[in-house]
């Protein structure tokens, strides 16, 4: 079987931003107007950042996530700050002409003064951090229950130099059957739908980082790795490797697409009719897939 | 017979200044080969640079000397080779002879008291071992697929036969075990030297912080690298003889071995490894800072008793590095409290510092502006670090630019300053003459500016969402609009290179032509400068007897009796910690 | 340890020996150390061998061929008799009964010689049956884990060689039996290092 790739993806070149704009308004055009699904995929687009904060967050938890990076951020700039001034106006104060106080901090008070400040600064800055953490990893990022039920979506990722594969199960309802649909650097999810995956790589080790849903994870060979999220909104998103895996690393590129659940359900049984017919028992390199690994 | 007998000065210039025993010779040694590859690390640095601002374009003189096939243009296939060797010249062949070898060899005798290290053939040993494997970087170049390109990290199957085939992977391992070797050696050197050699009088509490900082360093040597050394070998006996103790395999019939494997192995080296390369330069921050503060270091036995800690933390939570890899919940988070831990002590040293300062009477020597330096990108490398020490964070934190620029803050920035710190504050006693102020402080303002904003760079598009290890970030929409940042971090950068030309001149001209320095010019009490400049082959004759600790400056007494803010180690002084403990160590260089 | 030689250094006719004594001390720190730090690496292979079983549904593998461990098991006794008749040999020396202490050393060096013939007889006897280096993870512990101790066997083994040739030119007394010693320590080292491999790869 083919993978099923119906998008060439255009390579950035420089001066492109203008050009890209024009072709988003331009998809968006044809989106409207088309008969067929599939052309207006074809010109499917991540939409660029701007300025220095996070990238936009398309997801039900990643909210957390750049909460808690925020409020440590807050945390972090004013012990810095406060550091900077002490030192400074410990310049400004007792510099060449200041007369030198014998002072060996070695008295109970003075101790009692940096432990007290220590483990305040530990208990609200890291305590904040750890409190925080565990409950957001308890509650969404290591829940992965959450995408195990018969309404969430699985998808199976494989990662290999240097390409994102991803199966889906097809009508029947399990993995590694012919009417799997595997498609390559293309990943499409329904929105407000929990999105299981479990990843794994044939070759060196890769890591599955979706930017703008806040879920990353190593896929490893020998290893089933899962990471799950929900989307929130619509669009096309960028899937990056993280983990250096080669010359063409920095080429690892992926789309995510996530759609409203009818598109994409429309979109999965015609794709799963489709893989159907198209299935080549012979094949057995596109036969990668596994039984999905209970809880 | 005498404990530590006095050798007379070797006259032939091979037994004088190659195969030599003499500690301090051994120092300037390391000094050179360190500085030497730092040169070569930093110039792979500004090829990286270059790159991530100017991806595919010809880099100017580099390209033209080197990169003729490509036109002058790194490709994709080089530019994993860059980083890599950056990575792993930079820690294993730049700052580890030079804070480690060079100021270990050269302060731990003097500062302790003693005429030369435990084992001075070890020593020189040591360094000799540790030319060989930098010879081995070299030559890892020159085989077929070039030089090692599996990331400093050097995770299988990358770093196995299938990501990195050909033989300078192979030969790159090889060198990271040979250089463990010299590292383990000098480790035990210098660990016995302390233990055994200090001078009568000299006792724990009493020795300098950079001495505590070089010490347990080296406690951490002798301990974790050879746990990189049984990684190396593995990987070297999978990628030689075709064992598969990193090669994934079937679990269900057992003939499985386990790449992750790998990853525990590295990092329970590799998370004392950070502070292997920090903790010498933390010590020696304390004790500059108390120096040129003219005030006792705050609260001395608290720093120690923070560096202790630090150093036993280290060991047991290097599982932070791995929270992406499908650890098991539990363990992540045992992993992510202890490493929050770190941060207490951390605060401690932090604030002992800062009170070290405050109601002193300071002096902006050139050292003492380093160690400041120091502090500042130490505070920003800390404090960036907590984000990659707690999970949910680091889920999206994770292999972006983000870690490297917190660990360039920590590994880099800090323990470059530190180690310039050094270089400056122990010149005059090394080549007997001073470095010019001047030009010290222009190398500074340079250094220190700029490296902040080369890794605050990183930091800001990490945060963006920009991986590492990108041989063209712009391929990927979301980070078109970073290239404008990292052009800026990139001109930081090449400042950075240029105002090193500053420090290059100082070295050289005053090393000939410096003003001659004296005993003991920054008027400071440790025992080093107790003695000529440059010191003779034996140090001490006769060996000194130790009164108190080494931060006795602004004693009302010592001021109104002696006439001197500062009081000598071996200065006995009615009223400071008099015979509290000499006859602890009195035998010791007897 | 430094208090008790501080009283010491009044004893005039001693100090020489004191001096020695703590020369020793130094030297045995840093054999110590050195030990220690040998130690760490062997634990990592341990480590190593651990993640791998624990990874593994069954041990020994399914279709891995069957091997007698006779010879690890004579090679376990070979080593640890190895180690008695060195220690042997240092008593001797303390006695300074020189020619006893030649004869134990040199058959600590055959006893180090036999060991590593055995141990190339195993390897052997292990390829001829089909279990090879290559042949998945039980291969690769077997082979990689007793290929490092054994190179460190064959460091003890040349240092025992020497060590043997010099007691028979009678260059250790007592004030230099340090050298020996410390070889000896190595050694010891070096037999435990080998019976805790035997236990975890072979036995258990
Ligand atoms: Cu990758
Ligand atoms: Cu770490």
């Amino acid at each position: 079987m083919k993978n099923v790739s119906w998008r060439n993806l255009p390579t950035y070149q420089k001066g492109e931003h203008l050009k890209m704009k024009w072709c988003k308004s331009i998809q968006n055009l044809v989106a409207f107007f088309s008969v067929s699904l599939v052309s207006a995929l074809a010109y499917a687009q991540p939409q660029p950042e701007s300025g220095y904060n996070l990238p936009r967050d398309v997801s039900l938890d990643g909210h957390r996530i750049d909460w808690l990076i925020n409020i440590t951020m807050v945390f972090c700039i004013i012990l810095f700050v406060i550091m900077c001034i002490w030192m400074l106006w410990a310049i400004f104060l007792h510099g060449k002409n200041h007369k030198a106080d014998y002072d060996t901090g070695d008295s109970k008070h003075h101790i009692l003064i940096a432990c007290t400040i220590s483990a305040l600064i530990f208990f609200v800055v890291d305590g904040n951090l750890f409190y925080n953490s565990v409950v957001d990893l308890n509650e969404a990022f290591w829940n992965f229950e959450k995408a195990e039920g018969p309404d969430a979506v699985q998808i199976e990722v494989n990662g290999r130099q240097w390409v994102w594969d991803a199966r889906y199960k097809g009508a029947d309802g399990k993995f590694n059957t012919a009417d799997d649909i595997v498609t390559r650097n293309d990943i499409r999810v329904p929105i407000n739908t929990p999105i299981g995956m479990q990843l794994t790589s044939v070759d060196v080790i890769h890591s599955f980082f979706l930017p703008n849903l806040r879920v990353k994870s190593d896929a490893i060979p020998g290893d089933v790795n899962r990471i799950w999220f929900q989307a929130t909104d619509t669009g096309d998103f960028e899937i990056v490797c993280v983990q250096h895996c080669g010359a063409a690393h920095y080429k690892m590129r992926g789309i995510l697409t996530i759609m409203p659940e009818n598109e994409y359900k429309a979109w999965h049984d015609e794709a799963s009719r489709r893989a159907k017919l198209a299935f080549d028992p012979e094949d057995k390199s596109a036969q990668w897939g596994w039984a999905w690994e209970e809880l | 017979m005498d404990l530590q007998p006095i050798h007379h000065e070797p006259t032939t210039f091979v037994k004088k200044y190659l195969f030599t025993t003499d500690h301090k010779v051994i120092a300037k040694q390391f000094l050179w080969a360190g500085l030497l590859f730092l040169l070569w690390g930093g110039l792979l640095a500004m090829m990286i640079r270059w790159q991530w601002a100017y991806p595919g374009e010809k880099v100017p003189v580099i390209g033209d000397l080197f990169l003729k096939e490509s036109g002058g243009a790194i490709t994709p296939d080089l530019y994993p080779k860059l980083f890599t060797n950056h990575g792993l010249i930079m820690i294993f062949w730049a700052i580890t002879p030079m804070l480690i070898g060079a100021f270990g060899n050269y302060c731990i005798p003097l500062m302790i008291g003693a005429r030369d290290m435990a084992f001075p053939l070890l020593n020189m040993l040591s360094f000799w071992v540790f030319v060989l494997s930098q010879i081995m970087v070299g030559a890892s170049f020159f085989f077929d697929n070039g030089a090692a390109a599996a990331a400093w990290i050097s995770y299988p199957p990358m770093s196995g036969n299938i990501g990195t085939p050909g033989h300078g992977q192979t030969m790159m391992m090889a060198a990271i075990f040979v250089t463990g070797v010299a590292t383990i050696m000098g480790g035990i050197n210098y660990v016995t030297t302390v233990i055994r050699f200090r001078a009568p009088g000299m006792t724990w509490m009493r020795l300098p912080l950079t001495v505590w900082g070089l010490w347990l360093t080296s406690v951490l040597n002798v301990l974790f690298v050879p746990v990189l050394g049984s990684a190396g070998l593995l990987l070297i006996l999978d990628r030689m003889f075709g064992t598969q103790f990193f090669v994934a395999g079937a679990n269900a019939t057992g003939t499985g071995g386990d790449p992750i494997l790998f990853q525990h192995l590295f990092w329970i080296f590799g998370h004392p490894e950070v502070y292997i390369l920090i903790l010498p330069a933390w010590g020696i921050v304390g004790d500059v800072i108390s120096f040129f503060s003219r005030k006792p270091a705050y609260w001395y036995k608290g720093t120690v008793i923070a560096l202790i800690a630090v150093t036993v933390l280290s060991a047991v939570v290097y599982g932070h590095h791995m929270f992406m890899t499908g650890i098991n919940p539990l363990l992540g988070q045992s992993f992510m409290i202890l490493t929050l831990v770190i941060s207490i002590p951390a605060e401690v040293l932090f604030l002992n510092w800062l009170h070290t300062m405050w109601k002193g009477s300071i002096r902006l020597t050139v050292p003492m502006i380093f160690a400041l330096g120091t502090v500042f990108v130490f505070g920003l490398g800390g404090l960036t670090g907590i984000f990659l020490g707690t999970i949910s964070t680091d889920i999206y934190l994770h292999d972006t630019m983000y870690v490297v620029g917190h660990f360039h803050y920590t590994m880099a920035a800090a323990t470059f300053l530190g180690t310039f710190c050094a270089i400056y504050f122990w010149f005059p006693k090394m080549f007997g003459r001073k470095m010019n102020p001047m030009l010290g402080k222009l190398h500074f303002w340079f250094s220190f500016i700029f490296i902040t904003l080369v890794f605050g760079g990183q930091l800001v598009v990490g945060y963006a969402g920009q991986p590492r290890w990108f041989f063209d970030p712009y391929q990927y929409t979301f980070l078109q609009h970073l290239q404008d940042a990292n052009i800026k971090t990139s001109w930081a950068a090449f400042a950075l290179l240029f105002g090193q030309v500053f420090f290059v001149i100082n070295f050289f001209k005053s090393m000939f032509a410096g003003e001659e320095a004296g005993d003991n010019p920054w008027e400071v009490g440790t025992l080093e400068w107790t003695i000529p400049s440059p010191p003779p082959v034996h140090n001490f004759d006769p060996i000194p007897t130790v009164y108190h600790g080494p931060h006795e400056y602004a004693h009302p007494g010592v001021l109104e009796k002696m006439g001197k803010d500062w009081l000598g180690q071996d200065e006995a002084f009615d009223g400071i910690e008099l015979s509290a403990s000499t006859d602890e160590k009195v035998a010791q260089g007897a | 340890m430094s208090t008790m030689a501080a009283k010491m250094i009044e004893m005039p006719p001693n100090v020489a020996a004191q001096n020695r004594a703590r020369r020793e001390w130094t030297a045995m720190l840093g054999m110590i150390f050195l030990l220690a730090a040998w130690a760490m690496m062997f634990a990592a292979l341990f480590f190593s061998y651990a993640i791998v079983r624990v990874r593994s549904n069954v041990w020994p593998p399914v279709n891995a061929p069957e091997f007698s461990i006779m010879l690890p098991a004579i090679n376990s006794f070979v080593i640890a008799l190895s180690s008695l008749v060195l220690h042997r040999g240092v008593s001797h020396l303390r006695k300074e009964k020189l020619a006893a202490f030649r004869n134990a050393f040199m058959l600590g060096s055959v006893f180090a010689a036999l060991f590593l013939g055995l141990q190339w007889h195993f390897w052997s006897a292990l390829m001829a049956s089909g279990l090879t280096p290559d042949s998945g993870s039980y291969g690769s512990i077997i082979f990689g884990l007793t290929w490092v101790h054994a190179a460190h066997v064959l460091i003890g083994f040349f240092a025992l060689i020497v060590l043997s040739i010099q007691a028979w030119r009678q260059v250790y007394r007592l004030e230099n039996s340090i050298t020996v010693r410390l070889w000896t320590m190595y050694w010891h080292f070096v037999g435990i290092v080998w019976l805790l491999m035997f236990v975890t790869i072979f036995i258990m």
